[in-house]
């Protein structure tokens, strides 16, 4: 159903009036293609009155010339097309830098402090990336960066609250030492600047009691929520400090994945159909041609039969050119058209020519 | 005496199926409705230029050659003709049907299955016979009322 009737918009649009006319977007895109169509059509019905009339001989139809005109044609709309959708798809999803670290399950960049380490492998839900940094000599850990993503539940503040909840909960000597709202990127955060002692417990390899510093930069967007944690020691804190708020401010929310494969699959689709429509077109166009010329054929062999015979039922004129009566009286309208004396009865069926004296 | 029948007028039509869609021209004289096949879509023509120009040229000719000329062709007498109803093609119909239909033509037929056909949109233009213009449901009801007054019924 839907091929046909795609076969058949395609077919209205060939017709020349509509060609004239504004069409919605795909087919405007498309729109070159129709316009040689128009451009073909009005040459082959010069050519056709060529025929029929005997004036424009020669305005015949260079086949090739028009094919080449074709190709030239798809090819310059198939890359008109390409490079709209490079530009739409470069402006509408942003481009990455290519040493960011891009997470597209969570949709976000980040570009690591350079010659920080990154593991996003055998992380624990919902840290998603841990960025590491110099080893911090009191405690033999290493000063990180640490992002975590998940399904947003609550608003932001509620967010922060739920937080601070459970460090409060879970780590000794916790510690607000400033908090407050901020921008990254445009995005409305809240910066948690907290302190923190860690306790050694059973099953951790480290056995020092060390104090934490860490800055938490929490928001909620587009359904998600993000921690990004800085951490260090309270030695060490603002000496990194920087490095992380300069990697901060290259984090970037990125949309969805532009989508080549589908783009490369309408572009080849459309390649195929401008071909197949091409293609369809010339074969018309020879096909037309090759009528009017075996019509052409008939009007001038049907005139020497009746110079010789005078008068000739028609339809046995008909059989002898294996063709339609119809046919026979639109060869008799033409050659009357032309000046030819012929005529033919109607009652009687007869194709007449009127010898003149 | 059946050949000195004139053609008050004919409408461009066409039946869509799944097969491609046939086009013809419904030429009515005085007496009957002779339909007379034009073209089938991508077997004959591409373009609905080539069928109006097809149907210009068969009104030329008389209704004998028209009826001989294709197996489709077959005529109606309007003695048979019970009801014949124009209607304007809604969203549905060119949806469903043709994209280039301007309106359904229905005739129904004494003891026999109904016609129905889609009325497309262009035809040629009788004063410049190179060109085509738009075929207007106006002219249409008006051809048939010349010829089936107390049979047609107009809805929108």
């Amino acid at each position: 159903m839907k091929s046909h009737s795609l076969l058949l918009l395609y077919a209205h649009f060939l017709d020349s009036e509509n060609l004239n006319r504004d069409v919605n977007l795909p087919f405007a895109l498309l729109r070159p293609l129709f316009v040689l169509s128009e451009d073909l059509v009005s040459k082959r019905q010069k050519c056709v009155n060529g025929i029929m009339s005997d004036r424009g001989r020669n305005e015949g139809i260079p086949v090739m010339r028009s094919m080449m005109k074709i190709l030239k044609w798809t090819v310059s709309t198939c890359a008109f097309l390409l490079l709209t959708i490079s530009i739409l798809g470069i402006s509408a999803f942003g481009a990455v830098n290519p040493e960011a670290y891009v997470n597209r399950t969570h949709g976000f960049s980040i570009n690591p402090p350079s010659g920080w380490t990154v593991n996003d492998t055998g992380v624990s839900p919902p840290i998603v990336v841990f960025f590491y940094g110099p080893v911090i000599p009191e405690t033999g850990g290493k000063i990180n960066i640490n992002i975590a993503a998940g399904t947003a539940t609550a608003s932001l503040d509620e967010y922060v609250s739920g937080v601070k909840q459970w460090c409060a909960l879970n780590f000794t000597n916790f510690n607000v030492v400033s908090e407050g709202h901020r921008n990254v990127s445009r995005l409305d955060c809240y910066e948690l600047v907290v302190t923190w002692t860690y306790m050694p417990g059973a099953n951790v390899s480290n056995t020092h009691t060390f104090n934490i510093k860490q800055k938490l930069v929490l928001f909620v967007e587009k359904g998600k929520a993000y921690n990004i944690a800085f951490t260090a020691s309270p030695a060490n804190y603002d000496e990194y400090l920087p490095v992380f708020e300069e990697s901060l401010q290259t984090f970037k929310l990125l949309g969805p994945e532009f989508p080549w494969q589908t783009i490369l699959n309408i572009i080849i689709g459309a390649i195929v159909g401008a071909g197949a429509g091409v293609i369809i077109s010339v074969a018309f166009l020879i096909k037309r041609r090759k009528a009017k010329t075996q019509q052409q054929r008939i009007v001038s062999q049907i005139l020497e039969l009746l110079k010789l015979s005078g008068s000739i039922k028609i339809d046995d004129l008909a059989k002898r050119f294996a063709t339609t009566e119809a046919d026979i009286e639109l060869a008799v309208i033409q050659l009357k058209r032309d000046g030819v004396p012929v005529s033919f009865n109607r009652e009687t069926r007869e194709v007449t020519y009127e010898k003149q004296e | 005496m059946l050949e000195k029948e004139e053609i008050k007028g004919y409408i461009l039509a066409d039946k869509f199926s799944w097969k491609p869609n046939i086009h013809f021209a419904l030429f009515f004289t005085l007496k009957r409705l002779i339909v007379a096949k034009v073209g089938a879509l991508f077997k004959d023509f591409v373009a609905s230029a080539e069928y109006a120009k097809k149907a210009e040229e068969l009104k030329e000719v008389s209704i004998e050659s028209i009826l001989k000329a294709d197996k489709d062709n077959f005529e109606i007498p309007y003695t048979d003709i019970t009801d014949i109803e124009i209607k304007k093609a809604g969203w549905k119909d060119k949806l469903v049907a043709d994209f280039v239909t301007i309106g359904t033509l229905t005739i129904k037929i004494k003891d026999k299955k109904g016609q129905k056909f889609n009325i497309t949109k262009l035809r040629i233009d009788p004063s410049a016979p190179s060109k085509v213009k738009p075929q207007k449901l106006e002219d249409c009801i008006n051809v048939v009322r010349s010829v089936l007054s107390d049979k047609l019924s107009v809805k929108s």
